[in-house]
This record gives structure tokens, C-alpha cells and sequence, in this order.
């Protein structure tokens, strides 16, 4: 029976999209699989419980402060040893910068190959055929292999997450292999607010340097907000300083696959593209017909931005101020 | 204090990528290339550490084909005080790279790795850990700020994870940093550091040199990333627009 260790990021305590994603899909497979996760961060009951619906059959977590802070060489060396112990096929992650570095020196240590960022994964007898995104996804690159054990961190949107087993997951908790000699965590701040992280949103509005000025953000701030959505930029506009980094959408920011992406006075820089063109649908707000933007998007409305999103907004609050009562 | 920066050549972001006909690499017929937008953060880091502290030598490193002497050059103008090519024809996964560099960070005695955050050709974002795992060294990735302690012996570093949270560390010498965007205003060269740096010695090893293991894994097939979308294009009046958008989110998209 293979083995699946499953790399768990409950820093923000909820469970990220894309680790339902790869129960969902590991469940999903003909064949017997165990899996086992492990939790960067602490449990709680709503996290556990989502991991039980999804079908996790054993989940290792700990009250050590090393997880909570994630201290780089102590969680290394944690989920080392516990590999060790259970020989997993498989070890298995969201693509997040920890967990990226944490599969990073496990798969050296191990002398095995690593796969980052992995979008598509077909899985024969025990080779695999491995689809990932590379040059910022202008590529995709296909790889096919066999080995005992094999790493792979996973984007959201590999397969839609599906509640199908029900198991009852045994809870153990693990000892941690303290490594404080070298790296030591000072602080690990609270995200300032309730922000959705962009690469799990489902709805993103981002403008771009048509918008003239910081300030002018409001108006795609205010639709984020009545659609439930999340905020994005260009380079650009981050750049400029007018937004933070932590929203720069494209090739040297996020990669984002949400449902609906909203891509307002923007012009469709190739390198913004590559960040955003994995969405579902994509609505082009721009005043020049000629961008770039208009030859990928699914609706394109050639206009001002400062008429088209205040008046949208107005509707969509009635709309669904309606549909609410 | 001694510091390597890990530097790499890749295509320009700017560049149209191509596959080749049959589909088991790009076409490099038409592409430009660059130091890799993350490594021109480490290089800075490494400069601006040189700057504000006694003795700090810094070497800077490229794994990559006869070309990439262009990055060790520019480097050099920059102010790094040596250079080390090693040659190869063949691009090299994560993991040898790692190793290659890792052979020849250990006969410097090196305290600060510096690297980017990721190549953004293979987007492989392995290099730094790999490096660090084998250099024994510890490791911060996504770095966007760092500070050195008094006795120059460690550093302070921040970095901010995706939630917006942000993660401060002690790190203890010999440490490896992927630097992020946001860390530094990347400098160009000046003329006269240009001329300079057309003399100096760069050192040149040879890949094949190195003790290089095979993957298991291999690249069967590349295809370029083709999205089709089929747009519909309106600019009609304002209130057409918005009941153009709003019958969009409601039939096409079911959000509303």
C-alpha cells in the first residue's frame, strides 16, 4: 500500500484550499493508499475535522511553539524523522514559500527529485507523469519518471475538492526535534487583517496604473468588497509604491487560478498575464481598445473604469442586497 | 565577512517563449537574456552590505553556458570583488546545480549565501534550500529584510509568508538567503565600473568536472501555454456595460 505524507501549512489555522485538493485527488485513485498529515502550525477542531471529511487517515501535530513560529531546521528535522519512520511513496505539499523549502532540503537530503508548483499529475503502475509550469507558466513542462519516493508540492486547482470519505483520522501527537543552534524565530506577526490570501481567493479585482493615483484604489477595493473578493496589482502600480508587494499578481509575483478575475485599467503586460491567465473567467475593464488584456478575457468592456466600477458596484449591492433578504 | 551571491542567466521576462519543433526545449533563436530578476535583489543585498561594513569580499557565482559570463561581468562592475563561471552546455536540474555550487562555497569559508528567490526559467525554487541542506548552513528563503547583529556573527532577517504575515529570525553564520522582491533597489553599472571590470580575472571551471548524478525523472515534452478565450468586446454606453457585466457574473459565472 503507498504511502502518502501530506505537508499540512495550518499557520493561518483553516486549511488551505489546495491540501483538500490533493486528499481529494489521492482518494480518488484506484489503488490503496494511506495518508498522513502533518501539520506546520497548530490543530484545532475545525482543522481536523476538515481533514477527517477529506479522508486523512492519521494526522501528526504538536503544541511545540517550533511549529507555530516555523522554525526553518526545527520542523526540517521533525518531519525528517518522521519520513524516516513511515517511508512515505510520496510527500506532498501546497505551494507555499514554507513548505517549498521544507520539500527543498528534504528531497536533497534524500537525494530524490522535487517538483514544485505541480498543476497536473497522471499516475501509471507506480511511474508518474508530472505537468508543472515553467518560464511563469508561458511553458508547460511534462516529466515522467519512477522511484521509490518522490516529492511534490501542488497549485490550487489540480482537481475540484470533493468530500468523499469520511474516515476517522487517529490523532498523534509528535514529538519535535528541537534545532535552535542556528535559527532561531523572533517573532511570527498575526496578518495584519482578514486578508484572503490571493493564490486561494476566489474572486480577485485588480487594477493596474490606469488608475492614476493610490487613492483611486477605493473604487476597486469597493467592488472587491461586494463581490467578496480580494484586492490584486500589477507590477507596476507596486512599483509606483501604491500597493503592497503582497498583492503583485504575475510573473514576479502571484500566480493566482481564481474563479473570477476582474482585470481593471490594466493593459496585459505579458509578464501580468502569466500570473492571472489559469482563471476561470477573467472580466477586461480598460479605456484602449488595442490592450493586450482584450485577447485574454472572456467579457471585455472598452470604458473608463471610474464610470464602469462605481456604477457596477451600485448594482451589484442592490443585486445582492435582494437576493440576501 | 565573506559572502557569495548565487547568480543565474535566464531568458528576458519580457521575451515570447517558444518550444522548439520537437518539443523537448525552448527556441533560443529569439531570446535575450538577462540576470535573473531575483538574484539582481541578492546581488544589491551583497553590495550593500559590502558597502557598510569593513571586509566583506564577495564572490559571485554563475552555473550556466558560455553567455552567462555576461552576469559575472556586470557583477563585476558592480563592485564584487571576484567571479567564478562554471561552464556547462547542458542545463542542470536544481539538485546538481545545488551541488556544483555547494563544492565550491565549501573551499571558500563563506558566512552569507545569497541567492534569488527562484530562477524564472525552471521556476524550480529548490537551489537555496538544497544549498543550504548541503552546506550545513541554516537558511531563510523569501528574505525581505536583513540586518547584521553587532558582533557580525548572525543576521536578522524578515520575511513575509503569503497570508501577509511576517516571520523574523536569528540566523547563526554560515546562513543561505533567497532574497524577494521588495528587499532593495537593484543599482545599475556605471561606465567606469564597466571599463573596470572588462580586466578583471574570472574564473572558469567546468561542470563536467563535477561529480553530477542522473535524475529519475526526465523532461519528456515542453508545450506552450496557449489560453483561448473567446472575448466578447462591448463599448456601448455606461449602463449597457454594467448590465452587460452583471448578465455575465449571473448566466456565465453563476457568482450572482
Amino acid at each position: 500500500m503507498a504511502h502518502v505524507l501530506l505537508i499540512v501549512n495550518g499557520l493561518e489555522e483553516k486549511i488551505h484550499s489546495v491540501v483538500l485538493e490533493i486528499l481529494t485527488w489521492v482518494n480518488s485513485l484506484d489503488r490503496e493508499v494511506q495518508i498522513s498529515c502533518f501539520v506546520i502550525g497548530r490543530i484545532n477542531d475545525d482543522l481536523t475535522l476538515k481533514l477527517q471529511k477529506y479522508g486523512a487517515d492519521h494526522i501528526y501535530h504538536s503544541d511545540d511553539d517550533q511549529l507555530v513560529l516555523a522554525n526553518p531546521l526545527s520542523v526540517f528535522k521533525t518531519v525528517l524523522k518522521l519520513v524516516d519512520e513511515i517511508k512515505p511513496k510520496y510527500v506532498f505539499s501546497g505551494a507555499s514559500y514554507i513548505e517549498k523549502e521544507l520539500l527543498s532540503r528534504l528531497a536533497a537530503k534524500k537525494g530524490k527529485e522535487l517538483f514544485n508548483d505541480v498543476t497536473s499529475i497522471l499516475m501509471s503502475d507506480d511511474s508518474l507523469e508530472i505537468q508543472r509550469p515553467i518560464y511563469a507558466g508561458k511553458i508547460e513542462a511534462f516529466y515522467k519518471g519512477i522511484d521509490d519516493q518522490i516529492y511534490m508540492s501542488f497549485r490550487n486547482g489540480i482537481v475540484d475538492k470533493v468530500q468523499e470519505k469520511n474516515k476517522e483520522p487517529d490523532l498523534q501527537q509528535i514529538q519535535v526535534v528541537e534545532d535552535l543552534k542556528n535559527v532561531i524565530v523572533n517573532e511570527m506577526s498575526i496578518s495584519g487583517k482578514k486578508a484572503v490570501d490571493l493564490t486561494d481567493a476566489e474572486i480577485i479585482v485588480t487594477g493596474g496604473r490606469g488608475l492614476g493615483s493610490p487613492e483611486n484604489f477605493s473604487i476597486i477595493e469597493d467592488l472587491a468588497h461586494v463581490l467578496g473578493g480580494t484586492v490584486g496589482a500589477t507590477r507596476a502600480v507596486v512599483d509606483l509604491g501604491w500597493r503592497p508587494y503582497t498583492e503583485q499578481i504575475g510573473q514576479t509575483g502571484k500566480v493566482v487560478t481564481p474563479k473570477l478575475y476582474f482585470a481593471c485599467a490594466l493593459s496585459g503586460a505579458v509578464q501580468h498575464l502569466v500570473g492571472m491567465s489559469s482563471s476561470k473567467y477573467v472580466v477586461a475593464i480598460n479605456k484602449d481598445r488595442e490592450a493586450p488584456i482584450f485577447s485574454h478575457c472572456d467579457l471585455g468592456i472598452v470604458g473608463d473604469v471610474f464610470k464602469v466600477l462605481p456604477a457596477l458596484t451600485e448594482e451589484l449591492k442592490k443585486v445582492l442586497n435582494k437576493s440576501g433578504s | 565577512m565573506n559572502i557569495v551571491v548565487c547568480l543565474k542567466q535566464v531568458p528576458d521576462t519580457n521575451s515570447k517563449i517558444r518550444t522548439n519543433v520537437d518539443c523537448t526545449d525552448i527556441d533560443k533563436s529569439q531570446i535575450s537574456y538577462v540576470l535573473n530578476p531575483y538574484d539582481e535583489y541578492a546581488l544589491e543585498a551583497a553590495l550593500l552590505l559590502k558597502e557598510k561594513y569593513s571586509e566583506v569580499y564577495i564572490t559571485a557565482i554563475t552555473v550556466g553556458e558560455e553567455k552567462a559570463v555576461e552576469v559575472l561581468r556586470n557583477a563585476l562592475a558592480l563592485g564584487v570583488d571576484s567571479a567564478t563561471h562554471v561552464v556547462t552546455s547542458l542545463p542542470l536540474d536544481a539538485l546538481n546545480s545545488a551541488k556544483i555550487l555547494s563544492e565550491i562555497i565549501k573551499l571558500l569559508k563563506v558566512d552569507i549565501i545569497l541567492c534569488g528567490r527562484q530562477a524564472v526559467d525552471d521556476d524550480a525554487f529548490q537551489v537555496p534550500g538544497a544549498l543550504s541542506l548541503y552546506l550545513e548552513a541554516s537558511i531563510c528563503s523569501v528574505v525581505s529584510k536583513i540586518e547584521v547583529s553587532s558582533d557580525e556573527k548572525s543576521l536578522q532577517v524578515q520575511r513575509v509568508l503569503e497570508s501577509g504575515r511576517k516571520q523574523s529570525m536569528t540566523l547563526n553564520f554560515p546562513c543561505v538567503l533567497s532574497c524577494q522582491k521588495g528587499i532593495n533597489n537593484p543599482r545599475f553599472a556605471t561606465l567606469p565600473g564597466i571599463m573596470k571590470a572588462k580586466k578583471k580575472e574570472i574564473k572558469v571551471l567546468q561542470a563536467t568536472d563535477f561529480d553530477l548524478t542522473k535524475s529519475s525523472y526526465s523532461l519528456v515534452k515542453m508545450k506552450e501555454q496557449k489560453v483561448q478565450r473567446e472575448c466578447l468586446l462591448f463599448d456601448d454606453d455606461i449602463d449597457s456595460q454594467v448590465k452587460e457585466i452583471l448578465n455575465f457574473l449571473s448566466k456565465e459565472t453563476r457568482i450572482i
